[in-house]
């Protein structure tokens, strides 16, 4: 009678066994994995080339996610067509606040923590201004395919999730050609490699770190708007998506590009198939926990070189 | 060519040159000895532009060029094999020779610049795919000369090329570097070793303690018997 009880108590949920339910929960944090590779990306390039930690990064984004909303809720523009708009407007952002704010600071001995405390005030200002603009209520991005979905068998897709999710794939193959197919990329990386080696090739570094705050910035506008397809988001949702992309960066390796778009996706991954099993509270507490044994195991993270 | 004139260099206040004269004509191979910390590296620095003079003057072909930043200096055709090589170790051999080619004034001839370096350094071309990081000491120092010459430079100045280098493989590069002395490079070499350097060198400078207290050609500073002395113990 004892060993049967204890067979009762071990015995896993019955979802658990279910191959429906474990496939839905991987493309579902796939799915989400995307968002956090392509914030992560740009999240690590800033942190890696120019070692500025940049704690408005996700702000950037859930601005772009607020431009898709009014120009969809105003205008009727589609969301992904608001990119048109919102990466310029968000990369030319990105170049002033280099040339205004970030670049006196790199002169600072310690820019790693100058910059977290500048960037820290700027996503207060960014997180105010919003509040101003959109008021603290949570919006969703509701497209005429929002209610659309795809079945792959007994797997329930919803248009919008997928297209939030290729949104973000075409943004980070867009980041990586840039690095790896063309001159002004190279120089990033080499930058990032060794800085002086970098300026010893005639590399104007603060050239190199100005475009590549852009990018990054721009990056985060697409991160955004690809959010804005899944989930609903205010104001200070910026500071939940921070978390996570630290986790990102932390188990990917800061600086790899690479690195943080597999960690974003295995974070996804991680993320909707413990949420499909555990409460949500438990699901950070995995997660976290696996950023613990990361920094103590290999704290240069788990994909770099 | 070159002309530094009473070059001061501090770091904070400890002073590392003091009133530095040194003269690099074109197609010289000049060549710079001293002992470790004597103001070597921090000289070649100071003309990159890495470091700020206090006090002082270069002068690149009659210009100015003390407050320039290294991109332009590099642009104007100053490029430095810095000590420790400095390679991007996570990118290839063919991109870390692209990166030498940075300048858009590079750019034009980057296939002819290529087929100049390979006829120099003949392993490069076998290992173009391979990350830096992964390649022996003796073809990472080649890999970085190659790099420097793919900005076609002026002057190239070359930080201790043959430090941690095997006497074989040092003897190869001090070949090379004869190699393009002769064929009309101007080159600024900084080095320890200074039997193998002031063997090419068609003029040297001793420096000690920040200054310049020598100068002379490659031979006679070889017979010299405080240089025997000093730097090659006889």
């Amino acid at each position: 009678m004892q060993g049967r009880q204890l067979l009762v108590k071990i015995r896993p949920p019955l979802n658990m066994l279910n191959p429906i339910v474990i496939l839905q929960s991987i493309v579902s944090g796939l799915l989400m994995g995307g968002i956090f590779a392509l914030f992560g990306v740009g999240f690590s390039l800033t942190w890696g080339v120019m070692k500025v930690i940049n704690i408005a990064h996700a702000a950037f984004g859930i601005m772009a996610s607020y431009i898709a909303y009014w120009g969809l809720t105003l205008y009727g523009i589609d969301p992904v067509l608001s990119l048109c708009l919102s990466l310029p407007l968000l990369f030319v952002t990105g170049l002033l606040i280099h040339r205004f704010l970030i670049q006196p600071i790199t002169r600072s001995r310690d820019v790693v923590v100058a910059s977290m405390i500048l960037t820290f005030g700027l996503a207060i200002v960014l997180e105010n201004i919003m509040l101003f603009a959109w008021s603290p209520d949570e919006r969703l991005i509701t497209t005429a395919y929002s209610s659309q979905v795809i079945f792959i068998g007994d797997i329930i897709i919803k248009v919008s999730n997928l297209i939030g999710f290729i949104l973000s794939l075409m943004g980070i193959l867009a980041i990586y050609l840039f690095l790896y197919r063309t001159c002004t990329g190279k120089a990033v990386r080499a930058t990032w490699q060794d800085p002086e080696g970098a300026a010893l090739q005639g590399i104007n570094l603060r050239r190199v770190s100005m475009i590549t705050f852009g990018i990054a910035i721009a990056s985060a506008g697409a991160g955004g708007v690809a959010m804005a397809y899944m989930y609903s988001f205010n104001p200070p949702v910026h500071n939940l998506w921070l978390i996570f992309l630290f986790l990102v960066v932390i188990v990917g390796g800061v600086g790899s590009v690479i690195g943080s778009a597999i960690a974003g996706l295995m974070i996804g991954l991680i993320t909707g198939l413990s949420g499909a099993f555990f409460p949500m509270q438990w699901v950070n507490v995995l997660l976290f926990g696996l950023l613990m044994g990361i920094l103590l195991i290999k704290p240069e993270g788990l994909f770099k070189k | 060519m070159l002309r530094t004139e009473g070059l001061n260099v501090f770091y904070d206040e400890l002073q590392a040159l003091i009133e530095v004269s040194i003269e690099v004509h074109a197609e010289d191979l000049l060549v710079i000895i001293g002992s470790n910390g004597a103001g070597k590296t921090t000289l070649l620095r100071t003309i990159s532009g890495l470091l700020r003079p206090r006090e002082g003057k270069i002068f690149f072909q009659g210009e100015a060029i003390e407050e320039e930043p290294t991109d332009r200096i590099c642009m104007r055709g100053i490029v430095q094999v810095p000590e420790g090589r400095k390679l991007f170790p996570q990118m290839t051999v063919r991109e870390n020779l692209e990166m030498g080619a940075y300048l858009s004034t590079a750019r034009g001839t980057l296939a002819d610049r290529f087929q100049g370096v390979f006829q120099i350094f003949s392993v490069l071309e076998e290992r173009l795919k391979q990350f830096a990081g992964t390649l022996s000491g003796g073809e990472q120092q080649m890999l970085a000369i190659g790099r420097a010459l793919m900005a076609g430079p002026r002057l190239l100045m070359l930080d201790e090329p043959t430090l941690g280098l095997s006497p074989k493989v040092a003897s190869e590069i001090y070949a090379i570097l004869a190699k393009l002395h002769q064929g009309g490079m101007s080159l600024l070499l900084v080095s320890q070793d200074v039997l193998q350097a002031l063997r090419i060198a068609s003029r040297a400078y001793v420096i000690e303690n920040g200054r310049v207290i020598m100068e002379n050609s490659g031979q006679e500073l070889l017979r010299n018997p405080k240089v025997k002395e000093a730097y090659l113990g006889i």
